[in-house]
Formats: C-alpha cells, sequence, structure tokens
C-alpha cells in the first residue's frame, strides 16, 4: 500500500510563526536591555505652538520666539532678571542728541552654525529682508526704521524716521535676531525650517510638533552646558503634566498659561519636581468702552464697577490663585509704575455711586465679548457678571470667533472685555500707550480720550531720554487714568518654572512681559 | 470586462467628483463662519494695515469665487496649497504626520481585531452562559467607554512603567526618511530604536484597540446568533458537525463576517483621518492634532487639504472593503 504524503497544515505554519516571531522578539529585547542609551538631553514640553523659526516672519509671539531666542542673537539683548539691556552681537551702541540715529559697535570673530561670518553685512541684510517682505517684525520696524547703513566691517548705523530714545530695546527681541544671508539665499522659503544664527542652539530637526536643538560649540559666550535639547509640543495640560512626573520631560513651559491650575497643583509637593512662581510685569485688564453714547461713558458707572469688583476672589476663585493684584495700569516691576489704581472692593460705595449716577436696576445691560474657547476670559467675565447683577447691571455675554472679537474690539461693538498687553520692551510708555487718542483702537481698545493723558505721554516721549523727568509725566498720568478708570488691571500674569529638580540655571525671576526660554545657562545635575 | 473590476473602475471614476464635493463644501464652510485668518495670525495686537497687508500676502483679499477657482486649479494639480501658520506646503504637514495615524491606526485596529472577534464568536457561541454575558458586558462597557478617559487612566496605571507619550524617547533621535516611526526608527538604530517606538506605542494601540474591540465583538456576536438561527446551521448540527471548528469557524464566523468587515473598513477610514483625542491625549503628531490646529487656528489651507485627503482615503479604503468583501463571499457579485 502506497504510503499518504503528509502535508505541513496550516496550524503548524502558525505555530513555527508565532514562535519565530516570540524569538526574534526575546532576541530583540535582549540586545535593547544592552544598549548603552545616550548620555541625558534636556526635554521640554512646550505648551504652545511653534509657527516657523524664520524670525522675519513671526507674527506673534508663540513657541517660535522661545526657540528663536536660542538660536539668534540680536545686537542687544534684554536680561530676563534685571530688565537692562546687555551687549549681545554688539558691544557697544551710542544715539544723537534727537534719537533718530543710532551706531552700534559689532563684536569680532562670531560666525554663524554655517561658519559664515558674522559683520555689518549680515545685520543690513536681517533688517532690510524684515523691511523687503514686509511680514512679522516688519508692521513694528516699519513705521521707524528709514534705512540700515554699514560703516565698516564692525559698525552699522540705523537711521530713524523719527525719534525714538529706546530704539535699542524695541530691537533687542529675538524677532530681530541676526540671520545668516547665505542661509537665506540658499534655503529661501525653507529658511524657516532650516534656520542659521549665531545663538548658542542650531536645529538639528524642525516640525511643527518635535523640534531638536544641539550645542554650538563655537557660542561667542562659550559653549552651553547643555548638548541636545528636544522639544515636544503638547495640547494636552494633563498629559505634559504626567509626563514630568514620569521623567520623560524635565520642563513644562507654558508662558501663556496654558495649563490647567489642577494640573499645576498636582505637581507641588512632588518629589523630584520644582514648582518656581513669580510676579511677572504682563496685565491682564477690564476694558470698558468710554465711547460717546455708550453706558461706559458716563465716569461714575465705571467708578461704580471699579468698586463693585473683587479682584482678589478673581484670582483665587477663578485663576486657581494663579495671580496677583496690581495697583496700576503699568506692572509693579517696571521702573516708573506708581500706585495709582485705588479702587478696592466696596458694594456699598458701588451702589451709592449707582444711584448718584441715576441709574435703576435692570436699567443697564452691558455687552461683554471673549473669543469663543477662552476659557479663562470666559470664565472671568462670569464672574464679573454675577458681582455687577448685585448693582442692577446686566451683563450679556457674547461668546464670538477670535478674528470677529478682535473686529468688534476695533469698531466698538463690546462695552466690556477681558485683554492683556505685554509690550516688547520694559518701558511705561508700553502701557501707557493703550491710552493716548492717537493709539484708537488699537491698542487704545476702550476708546480713552483725554487730551491731558495725550500732553503728559507725549511731554515723557519729549524727554530727551531723561528717564527721571519721564518718570514724573508717566506717574502724573498713570493717577489720571487709575482714577478715570477705562480699564481695570484685573490681575497681574505669574510666571512658572514647572520643572525636574534635576534641572538648574534657568533665568530667575524671568521678568520679560510674555517670558522668553534662555537654555543658554542651564544645565542638568 | 470582469464585473468586480468593473465595479473598481466605475467607483475610482466617481472619485474627482467627491473630492470636487468634498473642496466645495469645506470651502464654503470656511468661509461662512465669520473669521479672519489674518488676525488670528496676527493675534490681537496687530494693526488694520498689517491686517489688510497679510490678507493681500495670502490672498485672501480677492473675491470668493476668485480664490475658489484659483485653488481648484491648485487642487487639480496636485497642489494643496501652503499652511497659513507655517508657510510650508500641506503636503509636507500630510507626509509628516499621516504614516503615523496609519501606524496608530493599524496597531490599533489589529488589537481590536484580535480580541473582539474572538470574544464576539465565543460569546455567540455560548449563547445563554456565563463567557456570554461576561463578552457582552466587556463589549457594552469598552464600546461606552470614552476615550480620553480611558487613555489617561491608562497613562496613571503605567506611569513610569511604560512610556506614556510621544512616539520615541529623548535618545531615539531617528531621522524622518519615510514616515512611518517603526521604519525609521529600525532604520537609525536596528532593535533597539524599533523597540522604543513600540513601547511608546503600546498604550495608544491599547486604548484604541480595547475601545473598538468592544464594538466589534458586540457586532459580530449579533450576527452570529442570528446565523447561527438559520436551517442550514441546525442541519448542520443534526448532521454531527463538530461545533467549534465545523459549526462556529467553518460556518456561522465565516457567514458572519461580511458586515463586520465593512464596519472594519469604516473605523480604519475613520481612524486614519486621525484618532484626535487619542492623538491628544498620548501627544501623538498624527493628523488627526495637526488638523484640530489648523481647525483652531483658522488655517484654511491646512483643514481643506487635510479634509480632501481624508475623504480620498475614506474612498479608497470602501472601495478595498468592498473589494475584500467580494472575494471573501462568493454571492456577492458586481454588475
Amino acid at each position: 500500500m502506497a504510503k499518504r504524503r503528509r502535508s505541513i497544515g496550516k496550524g503548524t505554519i502558525a505555530t513555527i510563526v508565532v514562535i519565530i516571531i516570540l524569538l526574534a522578539g526575546i532576541a530583540g529585547y535582549y540586545e535593547y536591555s544592552q544598549f548603552t542609551k545616550p548620555p541625558p538631553t534636556l526635554t521640554i514640553g512646550f505648551m504652545v505652538g511653534v509657527t516657523t523659526l524664520d524670525p522675519a516672519k513671526v507674527y506673534i509671539q508663540n513657541g517660535a520666539y522661545d526657540v528663536m531666542n536660542n538660536i539668534f542673537d540680536p545686537l542687544v539683548r534684554l536680561n530676563p532678571q534685571t530688565l537692562q539691556l546687555e551687549p549681545s552681537l554688539a558691544i557697544n551702541w551710542t544715539a544723537n542728541a534727537n534719537f533718530t540715529v543710532w551706531t552700534f559697535w559689532l563684536r569680532k570673530n562670531v560666525k554663524f552654525t554655517d561658519g559664515t561670518p558674522f559683520n555689518a553685512s549680515a545685520v543690513k541684510f536681517t533688517f532690510d529682508r524684515i523691511l523687503q517682505m514686509g511680514t512679522g517684525p516688519a508692521f513694528e520696524l516699519s513705521p521707524i526704521l528709514n534705512s540700515v547703513n554699514v560703516i565698516n566691517n564692525y559698525e552699522v548705523q540705523f537711521v530713524l524716521k523719527k525719534s525714538i530714545p529706546f530704539f535699542e530695546y524695541m530691537i533687542s527681541g529675538p524677532e530681530f535676531g541676526i540671520v545668516s544671508p547665505t542661509a537665506v539665499l540658499k534655503e529661501g522659503n525653507n529658511f524657516g525650517t532650516e534656520p542659521v544664527g549665531t545663538g548658542p542652539f542650531y536645529v538639528v530637526k524642525y516640525t511643527t510638533s518635535q523640534i531638536i536643538l544641539k550645542a554650538n560649540p563655537d557660542y561667542f559666550l562659550g559653549p552651553p552646558k547643555i548638548k541636545t535639547v528636544i522639544i515636544n509640543v503638547y495640547q494636552s495640560s494633563s498629559t505634559a503634566a504626567l509626563a514630568l512626573k514620569s521623567g520623560e520631560i524635565q520642563l513644562i513651559w507654558d508662558p501663556l498659561q496654558a495649563m490647567n491650575p489642577t494640573d499645576i497643583k498636582s505637581l507641588e509637593n512632588v518629589s523630584g519636581i520644582v514648582v518656581k512662581t513669580w510676579e511677572k510685569p504682563y496685565l491682564s485688564y477690564l476694558g470698558m468702552y468710554t465711547g460717546p453714547n455708550r453706558p461706559l461713558s458716563n465716569p461714575l458707572l465705571r467708578e461704580a464697577i471699579a468698586y463693585a469688583i473683587n479682584r482678589s476672589a478673581i484670582i483665587d476663585k477663578v485663576l486657581g490663585g494663579f495671580g496677583y493684584v496690581p495697583n496700576s495700569v503699568v506692572p509693579p516691576q517696571i521702573t516708573g509704575s506708581v500706585q495709582s489704581y485705588n479702587y478696592t472692593y466696596n458694594m456699598t460705595k458701588a451702589e451709592q455711586l449707582i444711584k448718584e449716577a441715576g441709574i435703576k436696576p435692570g436699567q443697564v445691560t452691558l455687552i461683554a465679548g471673549y473669543p469663543s474657547g477662552n476659557e479663562v476670559r470666559q470664565a472671568v467675565l462670569t464672574y464679573i457678571a454675577s458681582q455687577l447683577s448685585q448693582l442692577g447691571i446686566n451683563v450679556q455675554l457674547t461668546p464670538v470667533t477670535t478674528a470677529a472679537w478682535i473686529q468688534g474690539l476695533n469698531n466698538g461693538a463690546f462695552d466690556l472685555f477681558v485683554i492683556a498687553l505685554a509690550p516688547d520692551y520694559p518701558n511705561p510708555y508700553g502701557w501707557l500707550q493703550m491710552f493716548t487718542s492717537q493709539a484708537i483702537p488699537n491698542p487704545n481698545r476702550w476708546h480713552y480720550v483725554n487730551p491731558q493723558v495725550d500732553s503728559l505721554i507725549s511731554s515723557a516721549l519729549s524727554s530727551g531720554g531723561n528717564t527721571q523727568l519721564a518718570n514724573v509725566y508717566y506717574a502724573q498720568a498713570q493717577k489720571i487714568i487709575g482714577q478715570q478708570v477705562p480699564a481695570i488691571p484685573l490681575w497681574g500674569m505669574e510666571g512658572y518654572y514647572l520643572m525636574s529638580s534635576k534641572l538648574h540655571g534657568l533665568p530667575y525671576p524671568d521678568l520679560l512681559p510674555t517670558m522668553c526660554l534662555w537654555l543658554y545657562p542651564a544645565y542638568l545635575s | 470586462m470582469n464585473p468586480l473590476l468593473k465595479y473598481i473602475v466605475k467607483r475610482l471614476a466617481l472619485l474627482p467628483f467627491q473630492i470636487w464635493l468634498i473642496f466645495s463644501i469645506v470651502f464654503l464652510l470656511m468661509r461662512a463662519i465669520p473669521v479672519n485668518p489674518a488676525r488670528a495670525i496676527l493675534g490681537e495686537g496687530a494693526s488694520e494695515e498689517a491686517v489688510l497687508a497679510y490678507e493681500k500676502f495670502l490672498g485672501l483679499d480677492k473675491p470668493i469665487y476668485v480664490q475658489y477657482i484659483q485653488q481648484l486649479n491648485m487642487l487639480i494639480h496636485g497642489n494643496l496649497g501652503v499652511s497659513y501658520q507655517t508657510l510650508l506646503p500641506v503636503w509636507h504637514s500630510i507626509a509628516n504626520h499621516f504614516p503615523i495615524t496609519v501606524e496608530v491606526a493599524l496597531g490599533g485596529m489589529a488589537i481590536a481585531l484580535l480580541i473582539g472577534w474572538p470574544l464576539g464568536a465565543i460569546a455567540a457561541a455560548k449563547k445563554g452562559t456565563l463567557l456570554d454575558h461576561i463578552g457582552r458586558i466587556y463589549g457594552g462597557l469598552l464600546a461606552s467607554m470614552p476615550v480620553f478617559w480611558l487613555g489617561l487612566m491608562f497613562q496613571l496605571a503605567f506611569l513610569g512603567k511604560l512610556p506614556i507619550q510621544g512616539i520615541a524617547s529623548a535618545w531615539n533621535v531617528f531621522p524622518h526618511v519615510t514616515g512611518f516611526a517603526l521604519i525609521d526608527s529600525f532604520l537609525w538604530g536596528g532593535l533597539p530604536s524599533l523597540i522604543d517606538v513600540l513601547e511608546h506605542y503600546f498604550l495608544p494601540w491599547l486604548t484604541l484597540g480595547l475601545i473598538y474591540s468592544g464594538i466589534h465583538s458586540r457586532f459580530l456576536r449579533a450576527n452570529m446568533e442570528r446565523t447561527l438561527n438559520e436551517e442550514y446551521i441546525k442541519y448542520a448540527k443534526v448532521r454531527g458537525l463538530d461545533w467549534w471548528k465545523g459549526i462556529i469557524f467553518n460556518h456561522a464566523f465565516k457567514n458572519s463576517i461580511i458586515p463586520v468587515v465593512a464596519l472594519v473598513a469604516l473605523h480604519l477610514a475613520t481612524l486614519l483621518g486621525g484618532a484626535l483625542i487619542t492623538e491628544t491625549v498620548f501627544n501623538i503628531p498624527g493628523m488627526g492634532l495637526r488638523l484640530f490646529i489648523g481647525i483652531y487656528s483658522d488655517d484654511y489651507p491646512i483643514v481643506q487639504g487635510f479634509m480632501v485627503f481624508i475623504g480620498i482615503i475614506i474612498v479608497l479604503t470602501a472601495t478595498i472593503a468592498d473589494i475584500i468583501i467580494a472575494i471573501v463571499d462568493p454571492r456577492v457579485r458586481y454588475t
């Protein structure tokens, strides 16, 4: 009888395949366990997006500024702890008598990370490029800059269209970081993903979700201690907090307070994690539209509202305790700020003022606009509405899209709104310009008109660089504004570092209004 | 012509019309919302002049019909435009994010099928028993569980034991070659690098896999329960066929699988469009997360481009599913 040939069944084949996969997995895992991982790097969780790394294209101060601050150098740099200007790519500078021509002497023997030399031509190229592209910081620069002239290889001159006594502060931000002309001409539109500067780090990889930086060994101040930085962009506050707890990241960078206060609190008193907070010169205001024929054109009503709002309660109950109560429309950290806002919570006084104004309960309805999706503003306005309801004032909360909200601010669609302001330079003018009539509708969102305030601020600007004299004018302006209250300084932001206890060296406090990550002095223990 | 081939050609011939429809609907919807992308990008501090200049730069100053024709023309030539935010081509974003989404979707679906199908089959085969009740409770619980909650629970449970976010550790900085993290990591760092990525994918796969396994187990159980009441099943029992191999697997399962395959295709197509919540919780740079950022920042080209791309994926996935069904089920004939 012929023997039947035995064939290999499907089950046998499946079993063999599974065994092979298992063996491969075991071998792989053994190799993985023997693998020596490279030295630890600094991994940061960003709670802000990074849109581009081209300084000429950056429009808003999101995470792009924080990365650019470490890959580019401006001519002068603001020390985040002292708010004093320090030499960076320029070692010295001066202005003529009327502050219309500024000369900068440049540091020698500095190279871009592509090996090309830094010189005056690169400075001219950078600023000409900003003006030519007309994007990003051009909106700030083009009204004031006439031309940039190369005097010699290490001397460059800025000719301004008008007198700006603090011009050097205006160009101290990362948006004015000096770019490599060679790299720009080579990369063209891709410069935003392949940026080249002189900074302490250079970009190895850039995507919208992850950026990898490596230390520049030839940095003119010496190479940074941290050799590699990985930046991961997070959308979820809880995921970032868990990643910090697990050690997958060593720092959560959250300059715009996107983190949920509950998640921040969950990091306090956790072994291996440090939560450092400080008061920033970044204020949020309750704006009141003071245009004609509108309820809040009545100063008595504005004063009543100022007395009716409990700012401490807003910070405690709505902001989870993260914030401080300011005493002026100019933050207290800024030289020139004076105690000028003296309305403390007093409902009795508020009711008296309402009676004095002849306003009956329910007679006034105020439209309070905010960008939909902005939970902080919604929560604050809701709380304010409940406080004002005790005075018989109705507040109609109106969520709109961001763009519609900005248009509404411009054309006075809202009676009440919450906005925040952080100028680029630590000068009272940055905040007080919001109250000048020339600044209507932006940034004078409350459409406040007071010729006396206009005159005081104009006098301050014309004080010829005499800071003391300018501050006298600024102080008077603050007192008038504080008394007439077109805007209530609701709360000041707190900055914070949420970080591993192994991370040291970050500037503390970081008093730049919007903070700007500066990794050069940082190190891991 | 082979009927199946004819069917495929007909389906694909409709694709350009479907793409045009998706593009037009998204285009009109985005412009119906009263937003101004230039304002959104420049921020609240920007002056009117700056906004108008940037509108011109983005081409938003042109009449709507001109924008529509220009962008449709670009689409016909395969150009999805440039992101308003990053000023990089939309294809660049798709190339960066889609492969990651594919890996998340396929891994999650594989786990869903490996768990869901056997559970559903066993529950149907053991109808009325404890196993059936457990299977049904499991299915109901997982199918109704919120993804973000399950993801968060896994993160808390595995904190310190497994990576809870991202797709690779800090040391695993593999370059973008194919875009697939599993392939690129292996090419760069071999097995250690690949295993690191697998560790990162484990929790997202488990989260998606368990939730979809609940849905599929319930669906398969319901279909198999119907099939098991058919006359030919009763006949097979009478004939004395083996219960598990002969009846459950050879007849009930195979005859119940068609609608389940269709459901798998539908779920896979949805996941390939981006499992937004999973990607957000585990911080995975996939399509869903990128699209969410695009919508949030009024980035028209990203939203339009991604929706068109997702539309193509859905149509192709559905077509592939139909082909598989036709191959699996000889009763299915396309005319």
